[in-house]
């Protein structure tokens, strides 16, 4: 086989390094964390951590939990190209759905051992192992999709094992019998209860609100700010020192204004405007996102061509008609892109809006830092990644489906 | 020349609504708020399900924020009852009162709900139920072993302790270190000080420097609590007696405003039915069942309310 | 003669303390090309850009078809006048077709009717409508690009065309290329054309008028020979360049000195051509101008020389006489200026 190029290369060593990652995991670092309650798990004096050899007994748990990694560090260090993308993602599925399949098994294994108290947690690992075959899995797919004749719908398949995970992880929350992971079961009993759809609900809602709040005005301001230069400056100006503005401090000032606003026209209460909860939350979230759509929608008018916008005048066409026919189509996929930084922004912020009593996942997340409880901390934050890297998914196809077929295709390029 | 057809236009949009609202008065929910942390979501629960069970309209609006966004939301009409501590009540709320508070009060738990609940009637139309016969006041904690080793096990002991040299390092919430009528109250009446260098403060709520002093972090060796905590037994930690009485009364009661007990004339009544039934046992162990057995706050005051026979 | 269908009446336009445009009087007659010309910064594409209001007198008219230009709205005026820049401007998210079909859109014209027109405007461009129709300018060449940009401007069959220095851009065999596809096309579709470049060549060859600018002001407006023959001032002559009678001879087209073949397309007295061993003669294109020709007949050691067809055959020759005779009246032409 020839030497693979650099950037082949660089991709298998990404393999190589998530692999490394494993190894060290599996070798050494605490798996399963344990305590007699939930309180005790952050304290060192009651809090047992089993490395996975002495958990299982043995060290050929810990062999056969790490053999992919080993195959793939090996792959990772001397080959590259498809074939190896395909070891790569080979080893990386395998080793993550090992991970995941054999923890609740450990667990009980463990409790009916002795080995773990009431209360058990993954340790880190756990955490560090399903990063790094995680971490492989993704450098094989790297690999395969840049390898010749691959068929577009490819990568998505390529994604599954993780999918697996996700919709398991999914299952085992909503099936009666409790987990064993501690993690899988405070996010049993809030399935149940029906809180963290609520509160998945409410984070949706107030990041979609805020962020079609902050598209509309921010697109508006863009275009404004196109014709007037002096617009532009003090807009991006602005909207970047919000940015820079504590969130808390942002939440906590909006408070009074909309509390004096409801007092002194109570018909407002009624429809949920006041100074707690989601009005507040909505008001900060919309001007933090403000600042990607203004300059995105800036720069993108400005980067249509002055060729293009000298014809379309000369040809005579009015101000409105170039904005809708011309400049705006062309600066599209540029705002999309904005659109996007500022939903991910938004989802990623809204975690914070329970301060004020906003709601959304960040009702987790404080009652986690308030009761000292990593899993409820989890319980907010993992679910909020997911609907970002969904969001995201669908942003961009989005994107890419509403950007005009002639500006994607690269210059002199015949279709 | 149309403004005045506009004027006349907003204002009967706003009759008809304002029209609206005030006949939907009988039906506008009891909205219940809380604090953020285990022994308030109880509280909150306990109240909001009594309601319930007793055929009021209710809104949920629990774990709103921390002490001045919950009682601000009261004032401002965001919510229509919460439960709050008198002694919280006495020395943060009315601060700004210029009011006299003597000692005498301070030191009686009747004489502080008394008068409490005269000055937020006469100022601010608000109203104490039925305090609960808890103290969940403001207490230092440090690990058993420490304690026996250092024979620390009053609040005396440990000035003597400071006094004689010795370094404690002191993991608080913001509000304790802030509030008069917390750490400096302490260090005022018992005669020592802790330099704030030594002070770690840390998340809202007393879980995170219970947690701190557990773990031991930073070489923190005690840590303010809550006389209720489940964490208490969860870390074996020893609570400092406070003989002196430097720490004011916190009983918790619900405290409503004007108008929703004017709507719902049985307000009251359904709420000391509740209140009674709550001392300091029994609030510490359902903070356990909440903190220490990972229970729902929604579960366990529904178990309770079902043992005293409001709820079935 | 046609009718004047473009007047300038004392067109100024000032940028503060200069003058871009110095008191312009211009006529142009309908069916003409016009090609402005002049070195950088004389006002020429000012001037172009003032006629469909891209730019706003700072005083005098503009007159079109004999009304003036600020009586209708800008918009209204531009959509009946073609533009064509050198950066073409294509709007790269529409295809060829809707590109084409833009100002008829604007205008109102049915779909089936703009479909037509854009199928009849590429084929008189040069692009076959089934294969380009549905490309995306950034699929095309330069010269492919400004041929549609040619088609647009044509789209809603309006009389005057406005081109800045549309070729500038191209490499010089596409420029010739498409030079001679707007000889062509304007043989077919007859508009007044006003066409800047900085390209004497250039605009010797498209002109039916040249007018030469500098500094803001009209220094000579003449046909191509009579700016070779008779130069108004010191600057012309140097703007035309030193070479002006061979460039002249670039405005004699070769059927013009030519005899014309007889029946059996051969005959040929005098002497055969001098030519280096096993080299075939050079023969003359039929559509060449006589400056073409000159080299071909020194290739040929100066004997009579072939004038061929596409398909080679000889059309007619080349004597060296007559060339010799033509040559020699340029002199008298001179002095006769």
């Amino acid at each position: 086989m020839s030497r693979p190029a650099g950037a082949e290369l660089s991709r298998s060593r990404l393999g190589a390094a998530g692999a490394l990652l494993v190894l060290i995991a599996v070798a050494g670092l605490p798996w399963i964390q344990s305590a007699p309650n939930p309180l005790a798990l952050g304290s060192k004096l009651l809090v047992r951590s089993s490395s996975l050899a002495v958990l299982s007994g043995g060290w050929l748990y810990a062999a056969l939990l790490a053999a992919p990694a080993a195959a793939a560090l090996i792959v990772g260090l001397r080959r590259a190209g498809a074939p190896a993308g395909w070891w790569l993602w080979a080893a990386g599925s395998t080793g993550l759905l090992a991970v995941w399949l054999s923890s609740e098994p450990l667990i009980a294994a463990g409790r009916a051992g002795g080995t773990l108290a009431n209360v058990a947690l993954w340790g880190s690992g756990v955490w560090l192992s399903l990063f790094g075959y995680g971490v492989v899995l993704y450098a094989g797919i790297l690999h395969v999709r840049r390898a010749a004749r691959t068929p577009a719908s490819l990568p998505l398949v390529l994604w599954v094992p993780v999918l697996f995970i996700l919709v398991h992880a999914g299952w085992l929350i909503v099936q009666g019998e409790p987990a064993g992971n501690w993690l899988l079961r405070v996010a049993q009993e809030e399935a149940q209860s029906g809180g963290i759809q609520q509160r998945i609900r409410e984070h949706l809602w107030l990041s979609a609100v805020s962020a079609t709040l902050s598209i509309a005005v921010g697109v508006a301001i863009g275009i404004w700010g196109y014709h007037r230069e002096r617009v532009a400056r003090v807009a991006l100006y602005v909207s970047g020192v919000i940015l820079t503005l504590p969130s808390l401090a942002l939440f906590a000032m909006l408070m009074e204004p909309y509390a004096a606003l409801a007092n002194a026209y109570p018909v407002l209460r009624g429809y949920g405007i006041g100074g707690l909860g989601a009005a507040p939350a909505i008001t900060g979230l919309t001007l933090y996102g403000l600042l990607p759509v203004i300059r995105n929608t800036y720069a993108g008018l400005r980067g249509v061509s002055a060729a293009q916008l000298d014809a379309a005048r000369g040809m005579g066409m009015t101000p409105g008609q170039i904005m809708f026919l011309v400049l705006l189509p062309h600066a599209l996929p540029v705002i999309m892109a904005g659109v996007r930084q500022t939903a991910i922004l938004l989802i990623g912020i809204a975690t914070l809006a329970q301060l004020i009593g906003g709601g959304g996942l960040g009702y987790y997340i404080l009652m986690g830092i308030n009761r000292a409880s990593i899993a409820h901390i989890l319980i907010g934050a993992i679910p909020a990644v997911l609907v970002a890297v969904v969001v995201d998914f669908l942003l961009s196809w989005l994107g890419r489906s509403l950007t005009p077929k002639g500006l994607r295709l690269s210059k002199g390029v015949s279709a | 020349m149309l403004r005045w057809k506009n004027r006349l236009a907003v204002g009967l949009v706003a009759l008809l609504l304002a029209s609206l609202t005030l006949s939907a008065g009988a039906q506008t929910p009891i909205r219940v708020g809380s604090k953020n942390f285990t022994e308030q979501l109880i509280l909150g629960e306990l109240i909001l399900q009594a309601l319930q069970a007793n055929g009021l309209p209710v809104e949920n609006r629990l774990a709103l924020g921390g002490t001045a966004v919950v009682r601000q939301a009261l004032e401002t009409g965001e919510i229509d009852i919460y439960a709050e501590y008198t002694g919280t009540a006495l020395l943060v709320h009315f601060s700004g009162y210029g009011l006299e508070i003597p000692r005498e009060v301070l030191a009686s738990a009747d004489a502080t709900y008394a008068m409490v609940l005269a000055t937020d009637a006469v100022r601010n139309d608000l109203y104490w139920i039925c305090p609960a016969d808890a103290n969940n006041t403001y207490a230092i904690a440090v690990r058993r072993q420490w304690a026996e080793e250092n024979n620390v096990f009053s609040m005396p002991d440990l000035a003597a302790y400071v006094n004689g040299g010795g370094r404690v390092v002191f993991a608080s919430n913001p509000e304790f270190i802030d509030r008069p009528d917390g750490l400096k109250a302490f260090e005022d009446v018992y005669g020592f000080s802790i330099p704030r260098s030594d002070v770690y403060v840390l998340a809202q709520g007393s879980y995170a420097t219970a947690q701190a002093l557990a773990n031991g972090s930073n070489g923190v060796n005690a840590a303010m609590v809550f006389g209720t905590d489940g964490t208490i037994p969860a870390f074996d930690l020893v609570v400092l007696d406070d003989p002196l009485g430097a720490m004011p009364y916190y009983q918790p009661a619900p405290v409503v405003r004007g108008a929703a007990i004017e709507a719902h004339p049985q307000l009251p009544g359904v709420l000391c039915q509740l209140f009674v039934n709550l001392d300091g046992r029994t609030l510490a162990e359902l903070n356990a069942e909440v903190d220490v057995y990972g229970r729902q706050p929604a579960a366990v005051a529904r178990e309770f309310l079902q043992r005293i026979g409001v709820a079935r | 003669m046609s009718d004047p269908i473009i007047v300038f009446d004392g067109v100024t336009k000032q940028y503060g303390e200069k003058r871009a445009v110095d008191n312009l009087n211009l006529t142009i007659r309908e069916g003409e090309t016009c090609v402005l010309i002049g070195p950088s910064g004389c006002g020429k594409t000012t001037s172009l850009r003032m006629i469909n209001r891209l730019v706003e007198p700072s005083s005098g008219h503009i007159l079109i078809s004999g009304k003036p230009t600020d009586g209708v709205p800008a918009e209204q005026l531009r959509r009946q006048i073609g533009y064509v820049i050198q950066g073409v401007g294509l709007f790269e998210h529409m295809t060829v077709a809707q590109n084409v079909g833009i100002v008829p859109r604007l205008v109102g014209w049915p779909q089936h009717r703009i479909d037509a027109r854009v199928d009849e405007l590429l084929a008189l461009v040069g692009l076959d409508p089934a294969v380009n129709r549905n490309k995306y300018p950034r699929q095309l060449s330069g010269g492919e690009q400004q041929r549609v940009g040619v088609a647009r401007a044509l789209a809603a069959d309006p009389p005057i065309l406005l081109m800045d220095e549309p070729f500038g851009a191209l490499d010089p065999i596409t420029r010739e290329r498409l030079q001679d596809e707007l000889l062509r096309i304007q043989r077919v579709v007859r508009k007044t054309i006003v066409f800047v470049t900085h390209d004497i060549q250039e605009a010797l060859k498209l002109a039916d008028r040249i007018a030469i600018m500098r500094s803001g002001r009209l220094i000579q407006y003449d046909t191509p020979e009579a700016i070779l023959w008779r130069p108004a001032d010191e600057f012309v002559r140097e703007f035309v360049g030193n070479d002006r009678v061979i460039k002249a001879l670039g405005l004699i087209p070769v059927e013009r000195v030519m005899e014309p073949a007889s029946g059996n397309g051969s005959g040929r007295p005098g002497p055969a051509p001098t030519v280096a061993t096993g080299a075939t003669p050079a023969t003359v294109p039929a559509t060449a101008t006589l400056r073409d020709a000159l080299s071909a007949v020194i290739l040929n050691g100066l004997a009579d020389t072939a004038v061929v067809d596409g398909e080679g055959v000889v059309v007619g020759w080349i004597r060296r006489e007559q060339l010799l005779a033509t040559l020699a009246e340029f002199p008298v032409r001179e002095v006769a200026s």
